[in-house]
């Protein structure tokens, strides 16, 4: 397998999907100073059954040591199986039994990308509401009422694959790859709902914007724990943490 | 003052002095009683005095900024979004309130007046200029020059303007494109009588095999017979100009059975959203490789997040997305150029190209991405 250098790029100008004003992303394209994507991610330990599936393919393939992987390949261990990966000849990366992990994920992203990928997050959802100078394109089809047949495919989602991802999300935080885990965690905490009542993965969110100094998000993220149903060792940790953070402000 | 003399001679043999015997009257047949064989010769003279003094202008166009190029496939963003500015002075010693009026010969039906604007007592405004354009617009073939004529009015009860002045315009083509990706939208016509035939013929002729899909994979499928039929149908032309300036309506790119890659990106477009399915455009403009600019489209399947899996085992092969009715659901990408490999093949080189450089290079928050929404259904 071939690995291609990715060169890095250098934020220019910031052109948003929808909802950042241009003043929000001239200032954070300013700062950005570029993104560390991790050039050469090779294989060299695998115990049991470990997989890569290549970019956007569906099977999984099986790995061996020397394999050298892509920035768009996944990893995916199953039981009792492990594998390690060196990520530019220096960071090794072990990877325990059934996690998966995006290998795009295995790199650090500077503060302000993160930033930007959290503000998408939260604009991901706000509905498009257009200047009154922007016209909709007008549609022949026009439906009305409730599709009664919604919601006949609901729990499709497989709940192990969202446990194996979040498992290799841990092991992003394990390896101080904090923005990748926080990004990823906040998805599939959106993709896979049931995965936002494991409380210790969102405290560990919480403890990686600390770590990373973004306490304004680090404390809103306390404070959405606060609500959630928490054990009372759990409860004094979230309330320690919030006094902290608000005294350092 | 004005004098006016005229004289009115009628040459007919009827005796005109007022006066004849009772047999000849009863005889003719009169039908009008200002005119008949019996009215006599008329002198007429007719003098009309104006009172009035000399009408003051109020408000004069002291210079004028229009944009000068107009491209016809915007015909309806040009009634509300400002073409250019006309600058107005206030040449009178009180407040006024004015009117501007622009319009260009052949191309609409009437001036478009802009709203009441006041200006204080020897003040300039700047008054934006919008136009709405007659379907006329949409018939220019090749670029042309044409005068746009602006009057200022300060007098709402009278016809007369206060001042005018000309402009020149270039129109374009109504194929011809800015290159703004944000405008591409308006080429997508969904409402083309040849997109909707196209649609419904085929949507029609696998109805059986559509009605067997579940419902909730319904537009999913109905994209991909739609897309498929299209790849048999359809040839993409590699455009080694790389012409971001001229885009084929869907009617015409279906007519003449192929196009480039905006072309194609627009006609898949048009048919996804006649049949309701919101799309958006991905425009791609890599900052190293800036002639390597392209774009590929991404639809809204309508299924939830919950239920992406249905599509595909792999998240990398779809994009989660909130629409304009604020509800995240999944979306797929799409390579049209890619078309005569199939949906299959095209949808896996819209997720590639998707993955690299939205989530992989990051190229939607620095700015060389952009997403463009066409809107969504209702």
């Amino acid at each position: 397998m071939n690995n291609e250098k990715q060169p890095q790029k250098k934020g220019v100008h910031i052109m948003n999907e929808k909802g950042l004003t241009p003043a929000v992303c001239c200032t954070l394209a300013f700062l950005t100073a570029g993104t560390i994507l991790r050039a050469d991610i090779k294989v060299t330990a695998v115990k049991g059954s470990v997989y890569v599936r290549h970019n956007v393919q569906e099977q999984w393939v099986s790995v061996s040591p020397g394999d050298l992987l892509k920035p768009d390949d996944s990893m995916k261990s199953g039981r009792k199986s492990s594998a390690t990966v060196l990520i530019d000849d220096k960071t090794a990366v072990i990877m325990p039994e059934q996690a998966i992990i995006d290998m795009a994920d295995l790199r650090t992203l500077t503060k302000e990308e993160l930033l930007l990928k959290l503000a998408m997050e939260r604009i991901r959802s706000v509905p498009d509401k257009s200047g009154d100078d922007e016209l909709s394109i007008p549609r022949t089809t026009t439906i009305h009422g409730s599709n009664m047949d919604q919601h006949a495919a609901a729990g499709a989602v497989d709940p192990e694959m969202g446990t194996m991802r979040m498992k290799g999300t841990e092991v992003l935080f394990g390896n101080g790859f904090y923005e990748t885990g926080i990004l990823k965690a906040k998805e599939l905490f959106r993709l896979y709902p049931d995965l936002s009542s494991r409380i210790n993965d969102r405290l560990m969110v919480a403890k990686a914007l600390e770590a990373l100094r973004l306490k304004g998000e680090a404390m809103e993220e306390y404070i959405q724990l606060g609500k959630a149903q928490l054990t009372d060792e759990q409860r004094t940790a979230v309330t320690k943490r919030l006094e902290l953070l608000k005294g350092e402000r | 003052m004005k004098l006016d003399l005229s004289y009115l001679k009628f040459f007919s043999e009827t005796d005109r002095r007022g006066s004849a015997n009772v047999s000849t009257f009863q005889s003719s047949d009169i039908t009008s009683v200002e005119y008949n064989p019996f009215t006599g010769d008329r002198l007429s003279m007719t003098a009309r005095v104006n009172l009035g003094g000399i009408r003051t202008t109020l408000a004069q166009i002291e210079r004028v900024d229009l944009n000068g190029e107009i491209f016809p496939a915007l015909q309806p963003v040009y009634a509300y979004r400002p073409l250019g500015r006309a600058l107005v002075r206030n040449a009178a010693k009180k407040k006024i309130e004015v009117k501007l009026s622009f319009f260009v010969d052949n191309l609409m039906d009437s001036p478009t007046e802009t709203k009441p604007y006041e200006i204080q007592a020897g003040d300039t405004l700047g008054i934006p200029i919008c136009a709405v354009f007659s379907d006329s617009i949409r018939s220019v073939r090749t670029l042309s020059i044409r005068n746009a004529e602006l009057t200022v009015a300060a007098r709402a009860d009278e016809a007369d303007s206060d001042d005018r002045r000309q402009s020149r315009m270039l129109i374009h083509g109504r194929n011809d494109w800015n290159g703004d990706m944000n405008l591409l939208r308006y080429f997508v016509t969904p409402d083309d009588s040849e997109v909707i035939r196209f649609t419904r013929t085929y949507l029609n002729h696998y109805k059986v095999l559509l009605d067997t899909v579940p419902a909730v994979l319904s537009n999913f499928a109905r994209a991909r017979v739609i897309f498929n039929e299209f790849a048999v149908q359809l040839l993409y032309v590699n455009d080694p100009k790389k012409s971001e300036d001229f885009v084929q309506y869907p009617g015409e790119t279906l007519r003449l059975r192929g196009g480039d890659c905006d072309d194609m990106s627009v006609c898949y477009s048009a048919l996804l959203a006649s049949m309701g399915l919101s799309t958006a455009f991905i425009d791609v403009v890599p900052p190293d490789h800036t002639e390597d600019a392209h774009v590929y489209l991404m639809f809204d399947t309508g299924i939830s997040p919950g239920d992406a899996s249905l599509l595909s085992d792999n998240p990398k092969r779809y994009v989660i997305r909130g629409n304009d009715r604020g509800v995240e659901s999944v979306w797929v990408p799409v390579e049209s150029t890619a078309i005569t490999k199939g949906f299959e093949e095209a949808w896996k080189a819209g997720a590639q190209e998707y993955y690299n450089d939205v989530e992989v290079k990051l190229g939607l928050i620095k700015g060389w991405v952009h997403v463009v929404d066409l809107g969504t259904v209702n």
